[in-house]
């Protein structure tokens, strides 16, 4: 059983070898990128009404391109965006939420 | 602002739909109507700010609800998957051929759980063994599962809870969903939806569900030599419709097809593809020549309408009425070895509302209803005495009642709900079904649960326990075989099955605890008793038992835990402990056979930042159940079960990869009987002789199949504006 255990411990050793070198660059290289990411926080006024919104508003800012970050509140009627300026920007996230029938009026923006 | 008008009323249906989840006292039709009410829109945030599986705090009755991000937790392929993670709910397959699955709560069978579709019932009589597998996990937007004596809104039949699916709603903005899944084991799951909203003002809306799958490839993992899963070739489709006037009158109607084939059983080992090998008539003729395989082979089709017409009495829609009609027509044709078992069933029920919530602490509903049931069952099956037994009952069952529910709220604190039903049924007179519930809050972070009350339900016997057709022993029925001078079988009867149930549950709640605002502790405890039962016994070697016991009841202990430990990573651990106990005549109080005695579930639950990856692990563990008595007593061995699954979330789409049963844990000796003798085994892989009354299918406690790896795709497109 140990036996077994063992070899198949080796095997998995074995194969991951040739690839650990290219996650450990991808690591170093996601790190790279993070350096360089021009983070900002832009807050919409918005008009939600109910809890499906929200999950309509996570289910597709959170994936929108350069997105890092999102907050959908109902109570306050707001959307906090945090995004990579490198990537997008408020206006395009801004047309985003507008597509999804919700308006989105540029309140603040921070830069971090 | 016109713009916006469509995503409000859109939301506005969508909030009464929650409302509905909130409250499961109240029946979905008029509470959805109801609408500009301070409430709905608490309750709404409430429901789906909660852990994807978990406790609600807010309902009055003590309720387990999975979202749909908990039904996204595994494969969940079908309805009966998705209570994997769930220690209240067990699951088990009813025997070794069919495939039919069958839940447990409260350590009785799932047929003492009344189904509710968006709190219309069904799932009832024929359609009980295989409906939980006939329902798609994709098509659901959440489950509740309400412990003990809920609402008498939804008729007595309830026993030991109710489990309302909520589908995915007519209203919702995604006009496309598509699931495609595929597992190890080939089976092939492929699911649509698709949500459409016909006009500007919001007044229609129509969502189209489509289901398909298969098995294709035969497995014997155990070398029993029978099949673990049938062959199966499903396909359901469901039209639900919403109209929703100025007015504030709302109508929801909807049709159903469901057709299932599934053939099990021996296959043909001379064949490299493992195919089912079992034909009715061949078998039947018993050429001693010829290599008889035995197997089964099942057909279900069933169609379904409903409709729900919600009408407002006054301005705030305060005071309001429901009508709620269900059509079901239901057809079974099997064959198991020589037993051949057709039967149809046609249904309808009819339940009319009135609900006043004028006073914000006292509201009342009162309604009629009825509910017609005809069954029409061809059983043929070899018995000693006299030969073969063929019986052909056709059966009228008809309930008509009035009933009436007070509730009373004193804001969040305290709220009781008495409810009353007097109900004619056909066969057995009038009956009363009272029902009780309380519910305390002391401070915000305890809540404490009372709740109890009667249930009545008539017995399917056959399809109940669909289990003793894949065994050829003979039936008894009340301890004598079937002659001239008992010629009503039980078993061909429907009996009004009658019990009580009580129970409460403590929940303590730790806001400064963990990550998030929701951890918390709970206790229930929940005891059935029943007046009046219908039971096979599986007990002897070469007979089941149909009968009545003395007495029969189950205690039930649950501890739930629920913690975020650190932030988007969440622990949920539940036990269940179980004592059921049942006394035959003649043999004592006894321990429920094939009951497990407890079960423990820990999920643990991580997901990157905007879940952009998550990971889940679902451990469960056993406990021991006895075994039958012809099996020598004993229990079964304790087993864990391991599940894990990765879900990668992108804009529109998602895919998940998992595996169930990681332990490879699978119970051997499945097939229970004599052993075959050379002659007869030649050619085949079977090891016991199904052709004697010894043999036994249904002797399931454990996984039938090994390891299973699976992985899908959803694709979600939302609607733009």
């Amino acid at each position: 059983m140990e036996k077994r255990l063992m070899r198949i411990i080796v095997a998995v050793a074995l194969l991951l070898c040739p690839v650990l070198p290219g996650v450990s660059s991808l690591v170093e290289a996601d790190a790279a990128a993070k350096v360089q990411k021009q983070l900002q926080t832009v807050v919409f006024k918005t008009h939600l009404h109910c809890e499906n919104c929200v999950k309509k508003v996570m289910a597709n800012i959170s994936y929108v391109k350069g997105v890092e970050d999102l907050k959908v509140s109902l109570e306050k009627q707001t959307i906090t965006v945090t995004f990579n300026a490198n990537k997008t920007d408020a206006d395009k996230i801004a047309k985003e939420i507008v597509d999804l029938g919700y308006p989105a009026i540029k309140v603040n923006t921070q830069q971090q | 602002m016109r713009k916006y008008f469509l995503p409000i009323s859109i939301c506005t249906l969508c909030t009464f739909d929650m409302l509905a989840f909130a409250l499961p006292q109240t029946p979905v039709d008029t509470a959805l109507i109801y609408a500009d009410r301070k409430d709905t829109l608490t309750a709404a945030t409430f429901t789906a700010s909660g852990p994807a599986n978990g406790l609600s705090k807010f309902k009055d009755v003590r309720t387990e609800v999975i979202n749909s991000a908990g039904l996204c937790k595994m494969a969940c392929c079908n309805l009966a998957e998705s209570f994997e993670n769930s220690a209240s709910v067990t699951v088990g397959y009813s025997d070794a051929v069919t495939g039919a699955r069958q839940i447990r709560l409260l350590g009785l069978s799932g047929v003492y759980t009344q189904m509710l579709e968006e709190n219309r019932p069904a799932m009832r009589g024929l359609a009980a063994p295989f409906g939980l597998s006939y329902v798609p996990g994709p098509w659901l937007s959440s489950i509740q599962i309400a412990k003990g004596s809920p609402s008498v809104i939804n008729g007595g039949e309830s026993i030991t809870g109710q489990i309302n699916l909520e589908y995915r709603k007519p209203t919702d903005e995604i006009p496309l969903f598509v699931n495609a899944s595929i597992m190890s084991d080939s089976r092939i799951d492929f699911n649509i939806a698709s949500s459409l909203q016909l006009d500007k003002q919001g007044h229609w809306s129509t969502a189209i569900l489509g289901h398909v799958c298969g098995n294709f490839a035969g497995f014997d993992m155990n070398s029993d030599g029978i099949l673990d899963d049938p062959r199966q070739l499903g396909i359901n489709l469901a039209n639900r419709w919403l109209y929703y006037a100025d007015s504030g009158v709302q109508l929801r109607f909807g049709f159903s097809f469901l057709r299932d084939q599934r053939a099990g059983g021996e296959y043909d080992p001379s064949f490299n593809s493992k195919k089912p090998a079992y034909n009715y008539d061949t078998y039947l003729k018993g050429d001693s020549t010829a290599t008889r395989f035995w197997g089964s082979t099942i057909l279900n089709q069933s169609i379904n309408a409903y409709f729900k017409l919600g009408i407002p009495l006054n301005t705030d829609n305060s005071r309001n009425m429901a009508v709620v009609g269900d059509f079901s027509d239901y057809f079974m044709n099997s064959a198991f070895g020589k037993t051949k078992y057709d039967a149809s069933q046609t249904s309808g029920f009819l339940n009319l509302l009135f609900q006043d919530q004028t006073l914000q602490a006292h509201h009342f509903t009162a309604g009629v209803s009825g509910r017609i049931d005809h069954y029409n069952e061809m059983f043929a099956r070899p018995m000693p005495t006299p030969g073969w037994k063929t019986v052909n009952p056709i059966s009228n069952l008809g309930i008509v009642g009035i009933f009436g529910e007070y509730t009373f709220h004193l804001e969040d604190k305290f709220s009781l709900i008495a409810g009353l039903r007097g109900d004619w049924y056909s066969n057995d007179g009038w009956k009363a079904v009272p029902r009780l519930t309380l519910k305390y809050a002391p401070i915000e972070q305890i809540v404490l649960r009372f709740n109890g009350g009667r249930g009545l339900r008539y017995s399917s016997p056959l399809t109940d326990n669909i289990g003793t057709l894949s065994t050829t022993k003979t039936f008894k029925s009340a301890h004598e075989y079937v002659s001239a001078t008992n010629p009503s079988p039980l078993f061909a009867s429907h009996t009004l099955e009658d019990s009580w149930v009580f129970g409460g549950n403590i929940t303590l709640y730790f806001p400064g605890f963990g990550a998030a605002d929701n951890s918390y502790l709970s206790f229930d405890c929940f005891c059935t008793q029943f007046t009046k039962q219908l039971l096979a016994i599986y007990d002897s070697s070469t007979t089941i038992d149909f009968c009545n016991p003395k007495r029969s009841f189950s205690n039930n202990y649950q501890v739930d835990f629920f913690v975020e430990p650190l932030k988007r990573f969440t622990i949920m651990a539940t036990f269940r402990y179980t004592d059921a106990r049942v006394d035959i005549f003649g043999l004592g109080l006894r321990e429920r056979p094939m009951v497990s005695k407890y079960k423990g579930v820990l999920n643990l639950q991580y997901a990157t930042n905007l879940k952009k990856w998550v990971f889940d692990f679902t451990a469960s563990v056993n406990g021991p159940c006895r075994l039958y008595d012809y099996l020598g007593g004993g229990t079964t061995p304790v087993y864990p079960l391991l599940y894990a699954q990765v879900t990668h979330n992108m804009k529109g789409w998602s895919i998940y990869l998992g595996g169930e049963n990681l332990t490879n844990f699978t119970q051997k000796d499945v097939l229970q009987g004599t052993a075959i003798s050379e002659s007869k085994a030649q050619g085949r892989a079977i090891k016991v002789d199904p052709e004697i009354n010894t043999f036994d299918a249904s002797c399931v406690w454990g996984p039938l199949m090994g390891i299973k790896i699976y992985a899908g795709v959803r694709v979600t497109l939302w609607k733009k504006d």
